[in-house]
This record gives C-alpha cells, structure tokens and sequence, in this order.
C-alpha cells in the first residue's frame, strides 16, 4: 500500500468542515451494480439460512448435529461468537470517549453498528437453537394466565435480559450518535430522501441547548456502556460458569470472555474498516494509523486470552480434579491431545500466535497482513467457544455418556446464513446512513473562521 | 412581545465576537445552531446547564434497578409481598424450589437489577433529550440554515423589537448575514 | 374366541360408553388389574406377569408376585412382548400361496377349505405317516392339544425345536440316575457354583428366576457368601457378574469338566469315567489350565453346597451336561443343588439330529405335508431353509410373517399368547396358567363383515365383562383351528380332539381341575367354580412335589464324545440376551435396548479379542466375513478384551430377511454356520472352525458407548469383602466424598426438613446385586412411553432411555454395572438453570419436569452431572398402528422439542398416595392430609421388574420405610457425591469377592460430630 504511514494516530486529517462533509455524504450516493448485486447475494443466501431453519422447525431439532452428551453446538457457539463481535463497538465507542481517546472517531460508528448488527444476528440463535421456537416467548417476563414467571435464577434469563439491554442500550448510543450526522445529510440532499432524513433525525437543527443536553447525555450514555460491555458478556460467560460442567466451571470466565469478546470485535472492525475505506475512498479519514492503533489493542486482548487459555491448565493441573484434567491435561482426551485436538489449535494458533505478528510495524502497517490476520482472529474466535462448550460436554463427569459431535448441513448453513445476515445489514446501513461520524471528526479540526471564508 | 433575529456565520471567530458583543449590551437571550457542539461556543452562550443527567438519568437509574431486584424477588415469591398483592396475580405463590435453593435467594437477583438500571437509564436519557430539546420539531424552523450542519453558525438572539436594528448591526458587524 | 363378537359386543360397546358419559370420576375403574398369565421367555421358562390393562388392551406387563420362579419379576424379554402383540407386521388374515408364486390374503373359509383338501389327499392316499408337525417355543397346551391332534390323525409324532433343548439333560439324567424327566437347579441353595460356559443370567435355563436365585446366593445384601464362577471362552453378563473368569476355549467343557471332576475325586464314578479319559482331557487343556482346573474342583468339592451347570452347545455338549451333572452329584449337590422330583416334568426340545432328520424328510419328499406352529427351522437350522424350499406343502400356524411363513404354502395367523387360555408347566410343582388379557389385537375389520358361517359357534370365547369389546380380527387359537379342522369331517364323524376339546378355555379348564384333582390340596376347600376364578387370580397353581432321592446307576454312562475341531480361529455363537433365538427380533425395545454386554444395538457383530483382530487384520469400523460349508456371513467387528484369543463370538438372534419391519435387514444370521453334532445331539454353537476374510472400513457397528471403562472415576465404586461391613472412602478424589453423612458445606440452608415433610421419595441401588440384565430398561420403556428411535439415532447418540446400565470394565478385568437414572438430586444442578421453571423441585423432593413448560434450551441436560436428561429431536411418539395402542394413558406422550427423564414414575407415586388418602377418606381431614402409603406400596417400574431386586424405593420423610435404612449401611455412597448435589438415589457398593480391587478403598476416618446417630433414621435424614 503506497499510503503514508508517518502520520501519527493522533493528527486530525487535514481537512475543513465543508470537506469533511462532502467526503462522507459521498459515500451516501446511490449504489452501483456491485452493491446491489452484493446486497442480492447476501440476501439469497440468508434466506437459504431461513430455508434450513424452516426446515428444523417442521422436522425437528434433530435435523441439527446437536445431541446427547453435546445438548449445545454450532447454535450457541456462533451466538456467543456474535455477542462477542458486538464487544468492540461498544468499547470503542464508549470506554475510548471516555478515556479520550481522540484516535477513535473515525471508526467509532462503523464500530457501533458493527455492534447492533451482531447483536441482531446474535439475538437470532437462541431462537434457532431452542426446541419449541414457537414458544419461545415464554422467556419473557411478562404477566400471563399460566401464573408463572421466569425463572431469574437461570443464567439463560440473565442473558435474556443482558442481551437484550445490550441491544437497546447500544442502539441508543448508536442512534443518538447518528443524529446530528443525519441532519447534515438531510441538509445536502433533496426530496423523499431529504423527508426520510429529517424523520430520522427528529428534524434536529443543532441548537446550542439541544447541543448542551446532548452532550451531557453522550456522556452519560458512554458511562453507563461502559459496564454493560463488561457485564454483558460476563452474563454470557456466566451461562458456563454458573453450571457444574468441568471445563465450564470456572471463575476465570467473565474477564476471559469479555477479553476474547474485545478481542474478536477489534478484529471484525478491522475486517469491515479495511474494505470500507477502500470502497468508500476515505482513506485519508480512516487512515492506516487508526487500523494500526486496533491492531496494538488486539495484541493486548490476545495475549490476555492467552493467559487465560494457559491458567485454565494450570488450575486443572494444579487442583487435582480429575473431571477437570480429563478435558484439559489428560494426554488422551485433553483438549490440545483429544478428539477435537484439531479444534484446539485453530483456537490457540488465530488467538494468541498471530496477534503477536502485530508486534512487527511492517505486518501492522500493511493491509493485507492486517486483513488476514483479522480474519484469522475471527475464526479463532468461532473456534475458541467450539472447544469451550463441545469439549467440555462431550468428555464430562460419566465416560459412559462421552459422545462426539459432528455438525450437520442444516447448523452450517444457518451459521453461514448468519454472516450473510450480518454483512447484510452492515452493507445496507453503510449506504444509506452516514458511516462515518462527520460531527465528531470535525470536532478534531480546527473550527472554520471567518478570514478564510473571506479569502 | 419578542423579536427573533438570526445572523449566519461563515466562521466561529466572528460568531464568539457577536456573542461576546451581545452579551456585554445585554441581550442575554442568545441560542445558536451550529454542526458541532462547540465547547467554546456553549461555554459562551448564557444557557443554563442540562438537567438530564439527575431528572432523567438518575430516575431512571434507580428505577431500574428497584425494579430489577425486586421484581425477581417478588415473582420467585417474596413473602412480604405475598400479603399485600392477591396471589391470583402473585407469581411467589407458586413458590418453585430449584436447585436446593431458597425461594428470594438473592445473588442471582443482582444481574437483572444491574441490567434493569442500564436500561433504564439509557431510555430515560434518550427521553430526556427528547423531552428537553422539545423533539422531534418540524423542519420549518425559520432562523435554520442549510449550512448550519455543515460549516456554517447561526446566532439567534431574542430580543425586544425596538432593540432589533441594534442587534441586526451588531450581527453584520461580526461578519454574519442577517436575516 | 373371538367369534362370537356379534351382538354381545355391540351391547358391552353401548354399556361402556354408557358407563364413560355418565361418570368421570369412576374412571379408575377402567384400569383393569388382569388376571395374572404365564409369558414364556423365549428361553422356554416360564415367567409369572400380571397384564395390566388401560380400556381394554394391555398396557404393559408386571410380575407376578405369586409365581414361585419369577417372584414378581420380569425379564427385558418379557416386558418386550406387548410389542408382539401390537406389531403392526402381524399376521392379520390367512395367506395363500398363488399359482404366481406370491402369499396371497384369503377368508378363513377359503383357507379351511384348503387345508381340507390338502389333508384329504395324503389321507385318501393313505399316506397320514407324511404329515409331520415341528412347533417351537410354544406353551404346554399347545403341545398337548398338537400332540393329539396327530395322535388323532395317525401322523408322525410332532417335533419340538428349541435352540437349547433341555433333552440332553434328561437323558444325562436317565443314564446316570435312571431318571426319567428333567432333574432342576436349586442355585438359591447352592454356596458354590461352577458354570461351564452357561450364562444363567441370560439366556439359559430360567434367566428369570435364576437371577433371583443367584442373587439370594450371591448378594451380600442376604448376608451370604456364596461363590460363583464362570468357565467358557467369553465374559458374558453372566460370567461378569460371578467372581471368577476361568478362560476355556469354546468345545473343551467336557475335558474341562473330566478335569474338574478328578479334582472333587470321581468316587463310585470311575467306571463311567471310564469312556473319558483323564489323559486325553488333560492334554486338550495343557498343564496349566488342567491345574487350575483340578484346584478348581477341589474348591467344588469343600464346598458346602456346590453346583456345577454347563452348557451342553458345544460339540460334545451332551457330554457336557452328564459331566456337569455327575460332578454335582460326586460333589455331594444332589438333593441339595440338583432336585429329581418324583412327579418329573417331561423335557422340552427335541434332539436337533431328530430336526434334522426331520428336515432331511422334507427335502427328500418323504415328509409330504409339514405343519409348523410357531417354529422358524428356516432361520434357525442350518440347512432348514433349503429343505422348505424343496418341501412339498407347508403349512405354518403363527403370529409373525418370518422367514418360514414366507416358505409356507399357507399361513394361519393365530392368537398372541396375551390373547388366548393355556397352561405351561414351569416347574415340576407349578402349573403357569395363560389366560386373555384381552380381546385381540383391534384391525379394519368393518362391523358388518359376516364371519365364516362354519365357524361362527363352534368356540367362542367368554371374556370378562370388565374389558371393553374391540371389533376383533377372528384369530383362532390352536385348539379352536385344530378342532375346527377336525369339524370339517375329514377325518371322519368321530374324529376329534381328547376330551371334546373345542376352544383353548375348554382345554384350559380341563387342564385346572385335573390339577385339582391331582393335588387336592390346591383347592383349599372351594368349590370348583370358585377355585378356578382364585386359580385365574393367581395365575399358577403350586403343588410341591418332594424330591426323590437319586443314586448313580451302576451301569452309568456317559454320552459319547464327537470330534473337536481344532484350528486357529473357533467361532462362538451364542443367544443374543434379548434376541435369544431370533423369535423376537421384531420387537424395537429388544433392537433399542443396548446388548447387556457390548451396549450394541441394532446388529450382529463379531467379538474378537484385539490381539487376534490385529491378527486378522481388522479393527473397529472394519467388517469380517466368517465362512463355513458354503454359508457365510458379513459382520462389523468389535475389538474386546472380553472374549479369549483366537475365538470370534457372535450372537444370534439377528439376520432375518422377513419378519417386519423391525428386524428384516437389521443384522446378520449366523445360525447357518453351525452344523447339528455328529451324535445328533445338539446344533454345535462354538468350537468349530471358521474361515475368516477381513473386510476394511465397512462395519459400523452402533453401540449406546464407546467408553466402558471409569478411568479410575468413582463412579460404579466397589469394596471388598473384609470391609463390607465399614464405610470406606473413596481415594484419588481429593475433596468431599459426599457419603451419607460426611460433611458437606453449602451457602444454603437444606430444604429438606422445612419443604418435604411428608414425601422425600428416595431410591437405593444394590450395585452388588445388578448383574445387568436390562429388565428394568425394558420396563421402563413400557411404562413410561419411552420412545425407540432406530439404529440411525442412536448412532448420533440419541436414545431416549430414562434408565441405562453402564457397564464398566476395570484394568483388572473386574466389571461393574451402574443402573443409571436421574438421581433427584436435592440441590440439582439441572433445576436452577431452567429459565422457564420446567425443571423444578416438587414438594415431595422430586426433581420435576413439566414438558408443556418446556421450551427445549438443553440447559438441564448440559448441566446434568449425571447426564439423565434426554431431549426429543423428533416427533417419537408416531409410531405405526397399532402399537400406538401400548402407549400408557397415565403418562404423557411427550412431543418433539422438549427435555423428558425419569420420574421416579411418578404416576405410580400419585396413585399409591391417593389410595393412601381413600383408605382415611372417612377419618376427617386430618387423617386424610396426614395418609401416607405404607412401605411398599409404590414401586416404580424399574424395581418391580428387576429379578435381583436391586431397586429399593421408599418415602425417605417417613422413618418406618426401609429405604431409609438401606441408604444408612456402610456400603452407601453418592454418585458424584462429592459434586454436592444431594441425590435422592443412594448407591451400595459392590462387593468384590475375589481378587484385586481396581481402585482400593480404605477406611474412611469417621467424623462422629457430622454424622449424628439420633437422626440417622428419622425424617430427615442430613444426607
């Protein structure tokens, strides 16, 4: 890439308002054959997905691989694969606003819908997953003639509620960021879509009193993000660490979790920034050091789910728990040696070993190493809540039960169906609203004056 | 009877020398819509702070987490509740032992009611905006500008109508178009 | 029976749904306890149940606890029956042979007719000596009326074929003893037993009612100290469950048993010993093994009372049987362990060389016209396939359409046992009795279709009042078909059955009060007619018989000895447990029901020790084709170290090409690889050589497990006998062992006292007295709805057992079996994570499961430390007409997507509370709140079945229950205690009598201030 990598993350780009604006409402205008033939295919795709899931629905949960001891497969982990993604946004979003973080404005909002689509798409599984779709309301709390609540003893609910907090708290955020950059493109277009805009945006017009609330607000929103990033997917880590399954069963898990959920969000934005930047021609917004400043957060996160992957041994060697060395250190069956070895290694090489690259300025500078070794995170991400819940369920406490598990069509194709879902909405959302906020990243220039104009 | 006059900035420089200048004849009336909120402009302005952060925030912070520790409590069968709500519609009286544990054991409760508090603080705030700016508003604002969420400041001063050639002055002076 | 249905049904039919409109709360009356009736095992032993019946079908099958052999228990066989009578491939209508070649329907008087002419050709020609009849696994008064019908006729004598015939033994008997009839094993008095390749646990003799017998010798929980050991080339269940494995390669019993016998001192039988030699038998063995052997029969012959049984399938398996039996008897076990009662019982089972000559008649032509009643010598006999091919007429009497009805020229459907009257000996002093536990099976008969006007009668069935009146398919029983036969005229006017016999009632009857006439006592004094309503109570009638003191014939001999093959590879057929000799292989819960010792299901398999398989070139997933005289069949192989080197064992039971749905295709039949010994004796089973080609990557065999072994977990723990008396400690695991009484923490307050104040149902599991025999999964199925879902799904890991076995082998070859189920844990970790409340504690200390609450998240079964839990993928419960009719109305069918477990039958439990509370219903409230039912009186279908009453169930709140008792004794323990879930089932560990324990215990250091005596017993125990 020919780009200039001496500018450091911290200088503004250099550019006016006026500039800033023009850029980014470009990347509103109408899309191209590619970009509905992309958004068809995803589409097709998807309701492939769809297909399959009516499928299981009419025929059965068994048409899944899911089965005895393995009651959780491809559903759940690809669930806690997309609440993870949806980590990222959150955290860039609100923790760097309030840490200050100046670098993060250029990519904050890519990050935030990142976030709401990937807990759209999460959201779906625990659907897809349970045996009676059609009453699956019956984890809402809600009054009802059957005079029984729900159970708020159970992880799940907890996840019900988190999940779904998650969700609105984030879209929100999300939201209540997008309205003033709304407002600008209602004001640079015309017509229906001006009308729709202006909907959308409450008819804002930036007044300074709006403005005052408005921050104040911000803020608050960013403050009270921050610890539902944490909590929520220290609830999900919860519906492991709650039970008694060895392998599950462990304290480590909420930090673990939010750490690897981080770690997988940083490396979905980087996969989604890199093209983006590229189709959308603003580079010179998100430039290679904002990339660079994601991938040295992704070898912090790495090296801490790295630690955990290790203490994990370490505390089922040192404990002398049999249940718990069987699924880890036992040269048979142990995770990195048993019959899912395989699976072990895809999740310590992509997780630990290849962030580490990133330590290089030339592998950390160059897009397509970063493309890569993002994709690469990801995977590893999938692969390191396969081996959490599979190894652990299909070696437990009675060898009698142990079973092996293998997914069936109908799982990957919901699973696939389910990126197509996601890159979906992101394609759709980055063409029709601003996906760069203009507001915040003028707040990084300097403030147009007068004497210029003039000249 | 008020007289509402707008002046559009092309730049923040002069836009802070109006409003220094309005300020000191006392005009204290001033808002402005501009594309970014600008510290300096707000520091500026004489508007009084945000009541969102205790009105709404905070409201429904506490709410939200009331509701999510006690909610539980009372469906999984608090007992003082029992008495005072009929148990056709009390959830506790049906009372499901699970796991060995009591009917209100309340560790698990403090989940929903961290949960709780964030949505409902994040709700309440966006109400908040909504309910303060006086959201949504028609577009037809007459003193709004195009420009005003690009690059542009507009200064709006209400004032009394004989002072409004005044403040038309002191406005074209900073450098503004008048309207 | 069944004729009659007229306009007697149509009125019952008006009355019952007069009786259903007018009043619900009556509806309990529609459960009908049925009178008791005889099932016979397919092992040919009878087995005592109690049919019980939902609105007039039978719902499933209960001990019957007045029967002396089977004490109230069943058998997996047993239980699976209910699935004969429904299988929707029955026989429904008469079949004809076409001109074309194919088994056509036809009326029954088309089908009279024909058997007319065909009995009026061999007739007329004079030619009654080429009608033969071969019956099978059938009662006694089947036999009987068989018998005289060809008596009658003046045809060959029929010809009864078993897979274990009991004649050798008789005629053992006769020429050692001079007695005639079949002498019978007393292993409940026996301290010392030697089994020679037989598995009396499974399929030999009275599997039934020798587990019972063997556990009252064997269990320490009667306080014996009885031995057992096992001599034969595979570890079967039965050898698994004895303490000792003697390895014997397959066809040496008789020179094993010659050795034996030199051990305990051949005494006054030297002279029959003389036509075996001791040198000869000595170096078939080797020196080590005729060592051990002569050790072994000095042990016999200290013993204080020995038995020594064998299984006389091998190719000198006559042989066999005598040497078993003169050892007993030098030992000093006669009149002890052996009984010759003076009134004896005629054995059952021809010679096989009688069969096959038999057969060879057939196939010759000599044999023109051949009836067989429920018999399949074309999947059972080598070479009976090929000679009903080249019969002249077959004709076949049957339920199921197997590969003999597909032979046969024509085929006469008959009444499944549960729907007809007979009697079956079952002992020398018990006479079983079969009677109708309903009318039969319902079809798509139309109302208005006439029966056969010639029929119409001439025997019709008197059912009780109680049951409802199905539209019935008109089954004849056999002595309603043979009379009727005989009402044809053929065989002239005067021609007919003993006793104008015209129905199977009448034969019943007659076959009661000649009993009664035998043994006077029996009546106790009532009159005849009520006599026979108590004798159709209790469904036997006992007679003891004194047994008859036996001395060894000074011109004993022995039978003589065939050839022993000898070669690298020895094949070892042997009855599958559930299968046995294939007769019920259309039966799913016998397919679904992992094999006691492999846990396979769904298949034939071969059993080859690993080293020999690595010989052969063959490991797990491959397949090996065993050769012989031209057959051959194609099995996957399943490496074990159960089986010796050099032997490949294989079950029988499976192969079958017709027979349903459920078992044609499903498997491989070995059977034509066996030959009928030299002697004519016996089907030589093991001990013959084989050719063996080893086919790769094509064999999976689908087994409930891959991993029988612990892996040193406590799982299926065990204690020696020098500290089954003390409570030890289970090394190894380095926390809480969780024992009753050891000291466990929790953040909790126990909800035991404050919650479960009347009920706290519990469960103990004697582990020393499971021998693994599958009853209790059996009954299970049966009880609860369980589905069956086919080999495909199991393979994926999804079979729907409440209840399985989990058989574990140890590194020192010791093996366990666990009865697993869901322990009701007080703190159970499946309860809390259920977010819809499906999964809940009931009030009486039940782990509940709501299914309409259930929403299907799997949670529950993730988080079951015991993995009970199992889910349904599928909609299970449509399954083909009519078996849907044996489904339980007390228990719900269950529909797809939600978790199901066992209950502890909870419907059981509601029903015996309830009758405790309408016993005090005149007593006040009070009384009635406070009505608990008595020790005893609830038993979950598991216990009930169980032959070795390894189950205790009981309400641990009260303190009169002795559950609560048994769970205090020393060998107590909790399965994954120290996890701190609390069961509600407490385990007793097994007791390894000889050799090393895997995994030591050791003495538990007692903590006097955790375990507090007072409380021990009372209501709620701490633990």
């Amino acid at each position: 890439m020919s780009e200039s990598h001496a500018a450091p993350v911290s200088e503004p780009p250099a550019l006016s308002y006026r500039e800033i604006n023009r850029d980014i409402v470009a990347t509103l205008a109408p899309g191209g054959k590619i970009y509905w033939m992309s958004v068809l295919t995803l589409f097709g795709i998807f309701n492939i997905a769809m297909l399959a899931w009516m499928y299981q629905i009419f025929v059965g949960l068994g048409v899944a691989g899911i089965t005895h001891p393995n009651g959780w497969g491809v559903y759940i982990i690809t669930f806690v694969f997309w609440v993870g993604i949806a980590h990222s946004g959150t955290l860039i979003s609100a923790v760097l606003f309030l840490f200050r973080a100046r670098w993060r404005m250029p990519v904050y909002r890519t990050a935030e819908a990142m976030t709401v689509f990937a807990v759209m798409t999460a959201g779906l599984f625990p659907l897809i997953h349970v045996g009676r779709v059609w009453k699956a309301y019956w984890l809402m709390p809600y009054p009802n003639q059957r005079y029984l609540w729900p159970n708020f003893k159970s992880p799940l609910m907890w996840d019900v509620l988190a999940v779904s907090t998650y969700f609105t708290i984030s879209f929100l955020f999300f939201y209540f960021g997008l309205i003033p950059d709304i407002a600008a493109a209602r004001d640079r277009s015309t017509g229906l879509r001006r009308k729709i805009y202006n909907v959308l945006c409450f008819g804002w017009t930036g007044r300074g009193t709006h403005w005052q609330h408005y921050r104040k607000a911000y803020l608050i929103f960013a403050g009270i993000a921050t610890p539902l990033v944490v909590s929520v997917h220290s609830v999900v880590s919860w519906d492991f660490a709650m039970s008694i399954i060895p392998g599950w069963h462990t304290t480590i898990f909420p930090p673990y979790f939010v750490a690897g959920a981080i770690h997988s969000g940083l490396a979905m934005v980087i996969t989604l920034l890199i093209p983006l930047r590229r189709v959308f021609n603003v580079k010179h917004i998100i430039r290679v050091a904002h990339l660079e400043a994601l991938a040295l957060v992704t070898i912090a996160t790495g090296l801490v789910v790295g630690y955990a992957y290790g203490i994990e041994f370490f505390i089922a060697a040192y404990s002398g728990n049999v249940y718990e060395q069987t699924i880890f250190t036992d040269p048979t069956w142990g995770r990195p040696f048993g019959p899912y070895w395989w699976s072990f290694w895809i999740m310590a090489i992509c997780n630990c070993v290849f962030p580490l690259l990133f330590l290089w300025r030339r592998v950390r500078t160059s897009i397509a190493w970063l493309f890569i070794i993002s994709i690469l995170i990801n995977v590893g991400m999938w692969f390191e809540r396969f081996v959490i819940i599979i190894t652990s369920l299909s070696t437990d406490y009675i060898p009698y039960n142990w079973g092996y598990y293998v997914p069936s069509w109908v799982e990957i194709t919901i699973l696939i169906g389910s990126f197509a879902w996601f890159f979906l909405l992101f394609l759709l959302f980055a063409k029709h609203l601003p996906s760069i906020s203009m507001t915040e990243i003028k707040e990084l220039v300097p403030a147009p004056s007068s004497k210029e104009t003039r000249r | 009877m008020t007289a509402t006059i707008s002046g559009v900035f092309a730049g923040r420089d002069g836009l802070l020398d109006a409003i220094e200048t309005l300020k000191g004849k006392g005009h204290m009336a001033l808002d402005v819509m501009m594309p970014v909120p600008d510290h300096e402009v707000l520091d500026a302005l004489p508007i009084p702070p945000t009541p969102v952060n205790w009105l709404f925030s905070l409201a429904g912070g506490l709410f939200g987490v009331g509701l999510g520790f006690m909610f539980p409590a009372w469906a999984h069968g608090l007992s003082f509740v029992n008495e005072v709500v009929p148990a056709s519609i009390n959830g506790g009286g049906f009372g499901q032992i699970t796991g060995g544990k009591p009917l209100v054991s309340w560790p698990p409760f403090f989940v929903p009611g961290f949960e709780m508090m964030v949505l409902f603080t994040g709700i309440l705030t966006f109400l908040g905006v909504v309910v303060l700016c006086g959201l949504p508003q028609r577009h037809g604002d007459p003193h709004f500008d195009d420009r005003a969420t690009e690059d542009h400041y507009v200064l709006i001063v209400t004032t009394a109508p004989e002072s409004s050639a005044e403040v038309a002055r002191i406005l074209a002076a900073a450098g503004a178009e008048v309207k | 029976m069944g004729f009659g249905v007229g306009s007697a049904a149509q009125d019952s039919n008006n009355e019952w749904r007069k009786q259903r409109k007018g009043n619900f709360d009556r509806l309990d009356l529609l459960v009908v306890e049925r009178n008791a009736t005889e099932v016979f095992d397919p092992t040919g032993s009878g087995v005592g149940v109690r049919a019980r019946c939902r609105e007039g079908r039978v719902i499933n099958l209960e001990g019957n606890p007045e029967h002396p052999g089977s004490n109230g228990s069943i058998s997996a066989r047993v239980a699976a029956q209910t699935q004969g009578l429904y299988n929707p491939d029955r026989l429904a209508k008469p079949l004809r042979r076409t001109d074309g070649g194919q088994l056509a329907e036809i009326e029954w008087p088309e089908a009279m007719e024909t058997l007319r002419i065909w009995f009026r050709e061999r007739l007329d020609a004079g030619r009654a000596g080429a009608i033969a009849w071969l019956t099978g696994e059938i009662a006694d008064s089947d036999a009987a009326v068989i018998e005289a019908f060809a008596q009658a006729l003046g045809t060959r004598p029929p010809v009864n074929l078993r897979l274990q015939p009991e004649g050798n033994l008789a005629a053992a008997a006769r020429d050692l003893f001079g007695y005639s009839g079949v002498p019978e094993y007393r292993i409940d008095q026996a301290t010392f037993l030697v089994s020679f390749g037989a598995d009396f646990l499974e399929t030999w003799g009275d599997p039934v009612a020798q587990i019972g017998a063997f556990t009252k010798m064997h269990a320490h929980r009667e306080g014996v100290v009885g031995r057992a050991i096992y001599v034969g080339p595979r570890q079967s269940s039965t050898a698994a469950s004895c303490d000792r494995w003697v390895k014997l390669a397959p066809g040496k019993e008789a020179a094993a048993l010659r050795v034996l016998i030199e051990g305990i001192g051949a005494g006054e039988a030297a002279h029959a010993l003389s036509t075996v030699p001791l040198a000869a038998a000595q170096q078939v063995l080797g020196d080590e093994l005729s060592r051990t052997l002569l050790a072994l029969g000095q042990e016999v012959a200290a013993a204080e009372a020995p038995l020594v049984i064998a299984n006389g399938s091998g190719p000198d398996g006559a042989q066999a049987r005598a040497l078993a039996l003169l050892a007993t008897h030098l030992a000093g076990g006669t009149g002890r362990t052996i009984i010759f009662p003076q009134v004896p019982r005629p054995p059952r089972g021809a010679r096989h060389g009688e069969v096959k000559s038999l057969l060879d008649d057939v196939q010759s032509g000599a044999v023109e016209m051949l009836l067989v009643h429920s018999a399949n010598p074309a999947f059972l006999m080598p070479g009976g396939r090929a000679a009903l091919e080249a019969a002249g007429t077959v004709v076949h009497f049957g339920t199921q359409h197997d590969e003999t009805a597909h032979l046969a020229d024509l085929v006469l459907p008959i009444h499944h046992f549960l729907e007809t009257w007979g009697y079956h000996q079952c002992s020398a002093s018990a006479l079983g009795l079969i009677q109708p536990a309903m009318r039969p099976v319902p079809r798509q008969l139309p109302d208005d279709q006439p029966y056969p006007q010639h029929l119409a009668g001439s025997g019709t069935a008197k059912l009780d009042a109680g049951l409802m009146r199905f539209d019935s398919r008109p089954f004849p029983d056999t002595v309603f078909l043979l009379d009727a036969i005989l009402d044809t005229g053929v065989f002239g006017p005067s021609a007919e059955l003993p006793h104008g016999l015209k129905s199977a009632e009448d034969h019943f009857v007659a076959r009661v009060m000649a009993f009664a006439a035998e043994h006077p006592e029996v009546m106790e004094g009532l009159a005849p007619a009520a006599f026979l309503r108590e004798a159709k109570r209790r469904g036997v009638l006992i007679a003891p018989v004194p047994s008859q003191p036996v001395t060894l014939r000074s011109d004993a001999s022995l039978p003589a000895q065939n050839p022993v093959e000898s070669g690298s590879i020895t094949a070892l057929l042997f009855p599958h447990p559930f299968l046995v000799d294939g007769r019920d292989a259309d039966k799913p819960w016998l397919q679904e029901i992992p094999e006691t010792s492999t846990a396979a299901v769904w298949d034939t398999w071969a059993e080859i020790h690993p080293a020999t398989a690595e010989g052969l070139g063959v490991g797990l997933g491959d397949s090996i084709t065993l050769a012989r005289d031209g057959a051959e069949i194609t099995v996957p192989v399943l490496p074990l170290e159960q089986v010796m080197q050099g032997v490949i064992a294989v079950p029988i039971g499976n192969g079958h090409e017709r027979m349903g749905r459920y078992a044609a295709g499903v498997g491989a039949n070995p059977m034509p690889l066996a030959h009928v010994a030299q002697s004519g004796d016996n089907l030589v089973l093991h001990g013959f050589t084989v050719e063996t080609r080893a086919q790769a990557g094509t064999g999976e065999l689908v087994r409930t497990t891959f991993m029988q072994t612990q892996l040193g977990r406590p799982l299926a723990q065990a204690t020696d006998l020098a500290h089954a008396g003390e409570r030890t400690d289970y090394p190894g695991v380095h926390f809480d062992t969780g024992q009753p009484g050891s000291n466990l923490r929790s953040m909790y307050e126990r909800h035991e006292a404050t919650v479960h104040e009347q009920f706290m149902w519990g469960m103990t599991v004697d582990l020393d007295a499971c021998v693994g025999c599958g009853a209790c999964v059996a009954a299970c199925y049966a009880e609860n709805n369980v589905p069956f879902v086919g080999k495909e799904l199991i393979r994926k890991g999804r079979e729907m057992s409440w209840l399985r076995i989990e058989k574990y082998v140890e590194d020192t070859g010791e093996v366990r079996h666990l009865p697993n189920l869901c322990q009701h844990c007080h703190n159970a970790p499946c309860e809390p994570v259920c977010p819809v409340h499906a999964a809940y504690h009931t009030y009486e200390g039940l782990n509940g499961q709501v299914y309409n609450r259930c929403v299907g998240t799997r949670y529950c079964s993730n988080n079951c430390t015991y993995k009970v839990r199992r889910f349904n993928w599928f909609d299970y419960h449509h399954v083909p007409e009519p078996l849907n009719l044996l489904f339980n109305p007390d228990v719900t069918v269950r529909e797809r997507g939600v978790m199901e477990k066992c209950t502890f039958c909870t419907q059981r439990i509601r029903k015996g509370r309830e009758d405790a509370r309408r016993a005090v219903l005149d007593q006040g409230d009070e009384a009635y709140q406070a009505a608990r039912p008595e020790d005893g009186a609830i038993t979950p279908a598991c216990a009930q079945a169980c032959p070795a009453k390894v189950f205790h169930f009981g309400n641990m709140a009260d303190p009169t229950h002795e559950v609560n008792a048994i769970r205090q004794g020393p060998r107590s323990y909790h399965l994954l205690g120290d996890l701190g879930t609390r069961p509600s089932v407490t385990y007793l560990k097994k007791v390894v009598r000889e050799g090393e324990i895997a995994v030591h215990t050791h003495a538990a250091p007692h903590d006097e201030s955790v375990v507090e005596p007072a409380t021990e017993g009372s209501t709620h125990a701490h633990e």
